[in-house]
């Protein structure tokens, strides 16, 4: 099995090498976080919203782009296009689960990624030193595995609604319904105690804050005590669901999948 | 005369296969109506926390909402399902049976489709700018209104001669999907009055990739709060760029040698 993996995870770096400009492209078309830094620090000029300074705006959505590029996942739309043109019937002959050939592209791009927005992000930090902030090992080590746990949730509720393709042609808007709720509630479009507090009650359950906004909040220390293990615990949460929704998933739609033409 | 005719025939054969696709409306009537809820919602947040973004109250960045609504509804409905096609007939060859037709291969290659269900964003997008300016009480003079109307159409020119521009590179690229993707993300800044962004970020938006002439300008004129200048400016931006995606796509053609000869 690490063998096979080994093989895949090679194979998926050089797939990712051979499309490197379509990634940068894909990394430059990440404007959301960009345009809604700029309209919460035309905001800030007045004086601070919440608790936040035009600083401490910079400092979040610089954490935010990071956290996004380490948990993107756009394997909804793969296995979309994969179940309705018949793309997998021969993948399931094989003797490995074909989802393991998108977790491999998926890990190999983040190499990649990762690679090319550090240095951005000290570029950051250098021109702008306000943004600057220090953070202790075990927030940051904390950070560091929450942030791998959301790439894990997101991936697996993604692949999710990419497997409503055994029953329906339409979980490509139902992958832009999901995506749409969590750039609202994920910690996008506002830092999510911006928001007004019945709204983050609901948030508190559902999984997109467990995707992208939990890591930030631990590393610029806006939740401590309880509430970290409270989130820690719900994160882990979704994930095992995320998992047992999968294999059930692929269990019964495989099991009625007939391909086009097949 | 002959092209709106063809335009007419064109339009009416879409019409017709849209048609075998009912469920589409619905699914595509769904999608606007939840796209725009976002867009409100978006906003919503941030007037929480102030009653005035820049100098534009609520209202007046809801007609702008209104406005990226219609423009997305006219992207989607008319120029994306061209561009598809052109990239596809790039691809496999097939734009030679194009270029040998006895018209303008520009107007057939980006006007010959239209998906007609993607034409709900344009009225969402025309019910929330009403909407937005009921509640704003504005008295639009017979002037301003023709103005607002004008600007309208110099932003279509324009956003049509930017699809076109963006199309024309496919002769030498081939797959264009991440220059569109791109364009859109850059196009969703068209969401707020360009005034709120950072000065450098304004000139990008109106100069290098023109979206603040797109929705902001005709918002401001309808509003009264437009400079002469401005509207000057959007015309002249509209008859440049279209000058300019003409002679790149006479260019391009000029120079395309078919698929595999």
């Amino acid at each position: 099995m690490i063998r096979k993996y080994i093989a895949l995870l090679k194979a998926s770096w050089s797939l990712t090498m051979e499309y490197r400009v379509g990634t940068l492209v894909w990394m430059l078309s990440n404007t959301l976080p960009l345009i809604m830094l700029a309209v919460w620090l035309s905001l800030a000029e007045e004086g601070p919203v919440g608790n936040y300074a035009p600083a401490d705006f910079v400092r979040y959505y610089v954490i935010v782009v990071i956290v996004r590029q380490f948990t993107t996942a756009w394997v909804s739309y793969e296995l979309e296009r994969q179940i309705r043109l018949g793309e997998l019937s021969p993948k399931l002959l094989r003797p490995l689960h074909p989802i393991h050939e998108h977790v491999a592209i998926h890990l190999a791009d983040r190499v990649f990624r990762i690679g090319l927005l550090l240095p951005l992000v000290f570029l950051v930090f250098w021109f702008y030193p306000e943004a600057r902030f220090s953070v202790d090992v075990f927030p940051a080590a904390l950070a560091v595995v929450t942030t791998v746990v959301a790439f894990g949730v997101r991936f697996l509720t993604f692949s999710c609604i990419g497997l409503l393709s055994f029953w329906t042609t339409q979980s490509e808007s139902l992958s832009d319904l999901y995506y749409a709720a969590w750039v609202m509630l994920g910690g996008i479009i506002a830092p999510l105690d911006l928001l007004p507090a019945s709204v983050m009650h609901i948030g508190f359950y559902l999984p997109f804050r467990y995707m992208l906004s939990l890591p930030v909040e631990i590393v610029l220390g806006k939740v401590t005590g309880v509430a970290l293990w409270q989130g820690v615990f719900m994160q882990l949460g979704w994930l095992l669901a995320g998992f047992l929704l999968f294999r059930l998933l692929w269990h019964w739609g495989v099991r009625n999948y007939s391909a086009v033409g097949a | 005369m002959r092209y709106l005719k063809l335009i007419q025939i064109f339009y009416k054969n879409c019409l017709l296969v849209d048609l075998e696709y009912r469920a589409n409306f619905l699914i595509n009537s769904v999608m606007s109506v939840f796209w725009a809820s976002f867009a409100i919602l978006g906003i919503k947040i941030l007037f929480l926390q102030r009653d005035h973004i820049g100098d534009w109250s609520y209202y007046e960045v809801l007609l702008v909402i209104g406005l990226f609504q219609l423009f997305t509804g006219v992207m989607e409905g008319v120029l994306r399902p061209n561009v598809t096609q052109i990239v596809e007939q790039i691809r496999l060859g097939t734009m030679d049976f194009l270029l040998t037709k006895p018209v303008s291969s520009q107007f057939l290659a980006s006007m010959r489709y239209v998906r007609v269900w993607h034409l709900v964003d344009v009225a969402v997008g025309v019910g929330i700018c009403g909407y937005a300016l009921y509640r704003l009480q504005v008295q639009v003079s017979v002037w301003q209104a023709l103005l607002f109307l004008l600007l309208l159409c110099s932003a279509t020119v324009l956003l049509y001669s930017l699809w076109l521009l963006m199309v024309t590179t496919a002769f030498w690229f081939v797959r264009i999907d991440n220059i569109t993707h791109l364009f859109s993300a850059i196009f969703d800044a068209g969401r707020f009055p360009v005034t709120i962004y950072p000065g450098w970020v304004q000139g990008v938006l109106l100069f290098v990739i023109p979206v603040g002439f797109i929705t902001t300008v005709p918002a401001a004129a309808a509003l009264g709060r437009l400079s002469l200048g401005y509207a000057v400016l959007s015309f002249v931006m509209a008859a440049v760029m279209f000058v300019a995606s003409y002679f790149f796509w006479r260019f391009a053609v000029r120079h395309y040698s078919s698929a595999s000869s």
